[in-house]
This record gives structure tokens, sequence and C-alpha cells, in this order.
């Protein structure tokens, strides 16, 4: 049973680590988008995304305490 | 939520699209924010539903370990807040503007895709603007769809606005703001005399052939 939690957060693990990195590529598209056209993101949603990529961080090390931990 | 969600855009915002010769903005707007409602409700319950499922495997199996409950909490938050900033965005930089020399729907899906539909007012004559409010829900929450017939040489082409905040008013704003455009644009095709031939005949016969009683 051991090998079916530490492969579960290895996926997490992984999961987490793909959101990561979307959400950075996305952050950085949307700033692409307002240079081209000129038009600013409201500072809320901004934080939105700023709220993932800080979220995707968290999760990856509180992900990894766990498996380094188990 | 209609606080952030503005429909309309600013004039400054949209000024990097007004590029053609004397080219002055009528009207820019982005669809009801009500469109964003429906997906992200998608998303808060499937999130939710996943999470619910999560917590009842912690409570039912012994062997569902808390680190593994906490992971997947976590997975699933930061998957359903992209997913609901992703619509928000997608919503946000999908919008139209109409100036004096053209209409533009701008769709962009930052870091996925960009669509522009162009159409030039100097090369087409807008012949209909209607106002559609589909339903009672619609029309509760005053969303429609705006569509522009124009007249083309060849055939007759429909230019949508859908899903729009206050069909009515912004129709009949631009009946006044495009009228007097379109009152200069020559029409197409000239009305037929009495004397003319079917265009048929006439592409293919350089005289007429048969005059059909005309």
């Amino acid at each position: 049973m051991k090998e079916l939690i530490l492969s579960l957060n290895f996926l997490f693990l992984f999961l987490t680590l793909s959101a990561l990195l979307f959400s950075y590529l996305y952050l950085k598209g949307v700033h692409k988008t307002h240079l081209d056209f000129g038009i600013r993101l409201p500072e809320k949603i901004k934080n939105l995304l700023m709220a993932n990529v800080l979220l995707s961080l968290a999760g990856l090390l509180v992900i990894s305490i766990f498996l380094i931990k188990g | 939520m209609k606080i952030f969600l503005k429909h309309a855009l600013d004039s400054v915002n949209v000024e990097k699209f007004l590029n053609l010769p004397e080219e002055k903005l009528i009207l820019s707007l982005r669809k009801h924010w009500f469109t964003v409602v429906p997906p992200i409700s998608i998303t808060v319950i499937l999130g939710l539903f996943f999470m619910s499922i999560s917590f009842a495997l912690f409570l039912r199996f012994s062997l569902f370990s808390f680190p593994v409950f906490i992971s997947s909490f976590l997975v699933l938050l930061v998957l359903s807040l992209l997913a609901i900033s992703k619509i928000i965005i997608d919503w946000y930089y999908h919008f139209y503007i109409v100036s004096t020399r053209r209409i533009l729907e701008i769709t962009c899906t930052p870091l996925f895709s960009y669509n522009a539909c162009d159409v030039l007012l100097d090369q087409v004559r807008i012949t209909e603007i209607d106002a559609n409010i589909n339903n009672i829900f619609n029309g509760m929450i005053n969303m429609g769809d705006i569509k522009m017939i124009f007249d083309r040489p060849s055939h007759e082409e429909q230019f949508i606005f859908s899903e729009i905040e206050n069909p009515k008013e912004i129709e009949s704003y631009l009946c006044n703001a495009l009228g007097s455009l379109m009152h200069d644009t020559p029409v197409w095709f000239p009305k037929r005399k009495t004397t003319d031939f079917l265009n048929v005949t006439e592409d293919i016969f350089p005289k007429p052939i048969v005059n059909f009683g005309r």
C-alpha cells in the first residue's frame, strides 16, 4: 500500500509542477498580450494569476516535503 | 463580480486598434459578464466534487493517508484556480470595436490563439442592424445579440455581436452612428430598369436573345 501512496504523491507532484509551469507561461503570455494590445489587465485578475503561481509553488513544496518524509 | 468584469473598454485601451486615417471610435465592448458564470460554476462544482471524493476516501479508508489528502486538495485547488483565471482572461481579451472605418472582433487567448475579424466599412454596405434577446432569462439580465447584415457584391454576410449587455440601446446607438456613415456609401446593385436584361444571358451573350416580355 505504501507504493500506492508514493505513486499518488508522485502523480500530484507532477500535476503541481505542470500547473506551476503553465501558470508561469500563462502569466508571461498575458504580459505579452498586454504589450501587444495595450489593454491592461485589472489588478484583481493579475493578483489571481500571481496567487496561482504562488499556490503552485507552495503545493510543490508541501508535496516534496511529504515525499521526502515518506 | 461586475465591478472588475467591465463590459465596456476604455477608449485609452483601444487606441492601438484605431490606426486607419481619420478613424474614430464609435463603440467598444466585451461580452456580457454573465457569460463567464456558467463555465466558472462548472469548474467550481467539479473541483468541489473531486475534493469531496478525496475527503470521503480519506475518512473511509485509513490507508488513504493525510499527506495524500492534503496533496490532492492542493492540486485540485491549483487546477481549479488556473481554469477560473483562464476563463476570465479569455473573456477579457474577447472584444468588439466599432469605429468610423471598420468593425473589428478580437478573440485572443494568451499563449494559445489569436483571431481578428475585420470588416472595412468602405467595402460593404450595412443594410440591417437587428437586436435579439432570445429568452426570459436573457431579458432579465439584459443580454442579447446584435446582428449586422452586410450587402456584398457576391453575397449577404452577417456580423454578430453575441451575448452583449444592453443590446437594444446599443442597436439604436449603432443605427444612429452608422446611419450617417452608410448614407454616402454606394449601393452595390443599382435598381434594375425595365429595359435591362437578365445577368446570366448578358454574361453569355453580348446581345439579348430573349427579353422575357419586358
